[in-house]
């Protein structure tokens, strides 16, 4: 990691908000409501850092990753990528902005069009920015060699993606995603629907890449042991709010949020012994609605610590220790019971039924 | 592990090649989507049905004058002999003759050819038609889509045959074309609604996602990405309506408002037909025979498309 | 114990397609017993849902055939009963739960009906009593005011409702034998730690056995006493959850084990299994998990694959080195 001195941000996300409109009627529309997916996100990212955006269904870490990409413009706030601020570029000058960021998603069997050959799908990027075709090469040359650095055999490039596996389907993703050398890339949930013996060969990949080519990432994912091998920083979103950031041993050695702690402590440890000596804590009842998020701290209907406070003030992200910032009111301090990773006995957390069910909203 | 970086890699490109991308007994050839639906109409005992009527349909189209005499279709030419009034079927005319003296059966082979064109010509404008109005609503959605909706539902308000009536009796285009047009103007709605719905699920999938983020421009995400995914089943609609094409045809010149004679299609065979039905019905049956088995033919293949089309389309 | 709640002995399974005929279960054998609680765990082509299936006599029967083995219940011989009496069985003895309950609840019909459902085909139950039922074990799968949500759709819950709401109808006649096909994939993290403890806790109450399909090894180290690993069909290794996540004696599971990423460790580098899991139509000679073994010999490539063989007290291991992997584990 550079030093401070060096370091260049390449990604600065200001009070971004995305508010989604709930309409009624079918010719005329009217607005009833809406779905708070974005609201109130600040979040950086330097040259070379993994940044891991944390969170369940529907705290809105896809609707970031679309935002940051362009493809959706935030309601308000500004993204700042490589020094430009992508809300107030004009069409031409975001398409040559494509250029320093691109994505690859989760699911390989529909991120790819089934009708399209490998070497069409890999080669449409130069297609599409024709001048970053790199020099002296032909476009076939250079599919080849970017089958060849995420570890495909150059010889099936006439194939179709249903004639490969999960696995390779999501090389083929990041092939693409490589073609026009971005110093950014978004990477929602690239792990998540491959089988687990092929996890960590398309992980290696990616650290790999990361060393050659000097990418930055954004790391979408619920899953919390993937995310620690790859993450400098992490921040935790919950219901469109990021609730907790900090380096990746300030979270999970002394993670401050009480979401972050339960999220913690609800992903199994492939090991009985420690498993069961593991406390868990377990939240009542499902995330609310973004329509209808919960008034002051959002997380309140299912925390286990929630007070009167809570309901009326919405807690500000502050730094509770050099690096790591958290909104909670009564945030957790390292010695409550936790060790790398886990809760471990001494303060037993209850389930607290009160607070998940008798202020749940309607799910 | 770092000793094992380099080598991974190489062992996955080795592994990519032992990696099961042929199936075992088909040795080298590698399985395409089209490859798969050609299997699976190539099994269905339905196309080869189909396929053998309109072969058949295809010869009196194209080539009528091997299977028949235009001569003795028409009193101009001399063929038809007056004296020949409603000959039953014999060995000299195979399906009789109809009240003019012409020889049915020619008259049934050189009847395709109206009826088919109508279906096919209509089928394929209507389509495109559709398909571009489909297109346009679904992909670019909001304000364009609500209007454009609200015209295919004023369209598909509008019962074909009746209006088709209504418009035909008005118009005075000859015949054969004002068929066409009034299918053309009224026929692209199911088309519209069928793309616009295949627009609207390839616009929600992952690669089109993928395509914007490289910069794609809407034009290239509509044409190389949305049409191509939404193209098959407007097929499987193309062949089958066109089986509905001929029939509507049959039903305009059947009530005098499409083709006019001298000019005659199974349509005004069989409206020609009445006043003599019950003495001669052989001027009704052969004609109707042709009529509904040929309609049946599309419909049929249409099925068997839209069969081996669509597992695939799942994949 | 006289006779096992649940065996299944040398199963076989095949696919009959046109790409050849697949061996989806290729001889495997397990039992189940009351309060326990078995894992399947497998990846994509490890036979392990269509194992359940086998169980639950819901196998597609074109392209899918049972082609040898036996699945008792009981002592009494499920293979080839009669549609009529696996419809007896189907739910009242042996129930299961799929991993999209969106998919697998009728929408059109209210979750409340579809409960009662089951009181009224099995039971024989009037409406009202059913409809009482249905609430009660609404309330026991812990669906806050059941009593309100008995009319409602499957659309109008969360994923974790909805998954609540097929384990509602999954214990509703108190089945011997409950089978979970990857309940949680599907479902976020904190409410995947509710399902399984709820799924615990149900199991618990009645004594039932639980049969939990999945690929996640942090669940199965959570809930499962034992464990059978398949690859490709075949069982890898079989026996205590406890004895099989210390010490492995199969290369598959040792490096599965390993190469997963912890969430008490962080690692510079993941070790990887190289490789794909093989295409069914097409499983490499001898040992199947030969192309990417750490740990593969010659023998392992040809000829027959190895016997499922007891390397220590209720611990096999299908692998020509097991006491060796057993001894010194294996190094990715």
């Amino acid at each position: 990691m550079a030093s401070p001195s060096e370091r260049v941000r390449v990604i600065e996300a200001t009070h971004v908000v995305k508010h989604y409109p709930i309409t009624q009627g079918i010719v005329f529309k009217k607005r009833i409501g809406s779905v708070q997916a974005v609201d109130d996100v600040t979040l950086t990212l330097d040259k070379g850092e993994t940044l891991a955006l944390v969170g369940e269904s529907g705290c809105g870490k896809s609707t970031t990753a679309r935002l940051l990409l362009g493809l959706e413009a935030p309601s308000s706030g500004t993204i700042v990528i490589n020094g430009d601020d992508i809300t107030q570029l004009s069409a031409k000058k975001m398409r040559a902005k494509r250029r320093d960021i691109q994505i690859i998603l989760q699911d390989p069997y529909t991120s790819l069009n089934p009708r399209m050959t490998v070497s069409s799908i890999i080669g449409e990027p130069f297609d599409i920015h024709p001048e970053a075709l790199p020099k002296g090469k032909t476009q076939k040359q250079a599919v080849a060699d970017l089958m060849d650095q995420v570890g495909l055999n150059p010889e099936f490039v006439n194939r179709y993606p249903h004639q490969f596996s999960g696995g390779q389907r999501q090389r083929i993703g990041v092939a693409r995603a490589l073609a026009l050398k971005p110093s950014i890339i978004i990477a929602d949930e690239p792990v998540s629907a491959l089988d687990v013996s092929v996890q960590s060969q398309v992980m290696n990949l990616m650290f790999d890449l990361r060393d050659e080519m000097g990418l930055s990432y954004v790391f979408i994912s619920h899953d919390l042991a993937v995310v620690r091998q790859i993450a400098d920083r992490i921040s935790v979103m919950y219901l469109g709010k990021i609730v907790e950031t900090g380096p990746q041993e300030n979270i999970y050695g002394a993670p401050a949020h009480p979401y972050t702690r339960a999220l913690m402590s609800a992903v199994p440890i492939p090991d009985p012994e420690t498993q069961r000596a593991r406390t868990r804590i377990e939240l009542e009842g499902d995330v609310p609605s973004p329509a209808n998020p919960p008034s002051g701290c959002r997380f309140r209907t299912r925390c286990w610590k929630a007070q009167d406070v809570c309901a009326t003030q919405e807690p500000p992200l502050a730094v509770i220790r050099d690096n790591q910032l958290v909104a909670c009111h009564f945030p957790e301090q390292p010695e409550d019971g936790w060790e790398h990773g886990r809760a471990v006995g001494g303060e037993v957390l209850p389930h607290a039924p009160e607070a998940g069910t008798t202020q749940q909203d309607a799910t | 592990m770092s000793d094992n970086t380099p080598q991974a890699y190489d062992l996955l490109v080795q592994d990519a090649d032992s990696e099961r991308l042929e199936s075992p007994e088909s040795g080298a050839k590698p399985r395409t989507l089209k490859g798969d639906a050609w299997y699976d109409l190539r099994h269905n005992g339905i196309f080869w049905i189909s396929a053998f009527l309109l072969v058949f349909v295809a010869a009196m189209v194209l080539f009528p004058g091997l299977m028949a005499n235009a001569d003795r279709t028409s009193s101009l030419s001399g063929g038809c002999d007056l004296s020949n009034s409603l000959l039953p079927p014999s060995s000299e005319h195979w399906f009789g003759t109809d009240q003019l003296g012409c020889d049915v059966y020619s008259l049934a082979i050189y009847g395709a050819r109206p009826s088919v064109s109508v279906g096919v010509i209509a089928a394929v404008v209507t389509t495109i038609i559709g398909a571009v109005i489909g297109l346009v609503a679904g992909f670019y959605g909001g304000a364009v889509d609500s209007l454009l909706s609200r015209i295919v539902d004023v369209f598909f308000g509008l019962p074909l045959i009746v209006v088709g009536i209504a418009a035909l009796s008005t118009i005075s285009l000859p015949g054969i074309w004002g068929v066409t047009l009034i299918l053309c103007v009224l026929g692209w709605v199911s088309a519209a609604r069928m793309v616009r719905g295949q627009t609207l699920e390839a616009k929600a999938q992952d690669y089109t996602t993928a395509a914007r983020a490289l910069g794609a421009s809407n034009t290239r995400i509509m044409a190389r990405h949305i049409l191509p995914n939404a193209v098959g089943p407007s097929i499987v609609l193309a062949v089958i309506a066109l089986g509905g094409f001929i029939a509507a045809e049959a039903t305009f010149s059947f009530l005098g408002l499409g083709i006019r004679p001298p000019q005659f299609s199974w349509g005004t065979m069989i409206s020609e037909s009445q006043p003599v039905f019950f003495q001669a019905p052989w001027t009704l049956l052969f004609p109707a025979a042709f009529l509904s088995v040929t309609v049946l033919a599309f419909i049929l293949l249409g099925d068997a498309v839209s069969e081996a089309l669509d597992p695939k389309l799942r994949r | 114990m006289a006779e096992r709640l649940l065996e299944v002995e040398d199963l076989f399974v095949e696919f009959s397609t046109r790409d050849g005929v697949a061996r989806a279960v290729n001889g495997v054998s397990f039992t189940v017993d009351r309060g326990q609680t078995v894992a399947i765990l497998g990846e994509s082509g490890s036979g392990k849902s269509v194992t359940a299936q086998a169980i639950m006599g819901i196998l597609d029967t074109p392209p899918a055939r049972i082609a040898g083995g036996s699945i008792r219940l009981q002592g009494v011989e499920l293979i080839g009963l009669p549609e009529d009496e696996y419809r007896q069985i189907r739910g009242r003895r042996i129930a299961m739960i799929f991993q999209d309950a969106l998919s697998a609840l009728n929408p059109v019909i209210s979750v409340g009906e579809q409960i009662s459902e089951m009181y009224r085909t099995h039971r024989g139950m009037d409406r009202k009593a059913a409809k009482h039922a249905s609430i009660e074990v609404m309330e026991r799968v812990r669906i806050p005011a059941a009593a309100e949500r008995f009319g409602d759709y499957p659309h109008q819950f969360s994923g974790g409702m909805r998954q609540r709401i097929m384990i509602a109808m999954m214990i509703a006649l108190k089945p011997e034998i409950l089978i979970a096909d990857e309940p949680t994939t599907a479902l976020d993290v904190t409410v995947q730690a509710q399902i399984m403890d709820l799924l615990q806790m149900l199991k618990d109450e009645t004594d039932a056995g639980l049969i939990l399909i999945t690929h996640d090894l942090g669940v199965v180290a959570d809930v499962a006493q034992r464990i059978l690993v398949m690859y490709a069909g075949r069982t890898m290794e079989r026996g205590s959850v406890d004895e099989i996540y210390t010490h492995t004696a199969n290369p598959y599971t040792a490096a599965l084990l390993q190469s997963i990423p912890k969430i008490d460790q962080k690692l510079e580098r993941l070790p990887a299994i190289k490789g794909l899991p093989p295409s069914l139509y097409a499983v490499p000679a001898g040992c199947a998990f030969n192309p990417r073994c750490p740990r593969v010999a010659d023998r392992c490539r040809t000829g027959e694959p190895p016997e499922l063989v007891e390397v220590a007290a209720d611990h096999s291991s299908r692998c020509w080195f097991a006491e060796e992997v057993l001894a010194h584990g294996i190094t990715l």
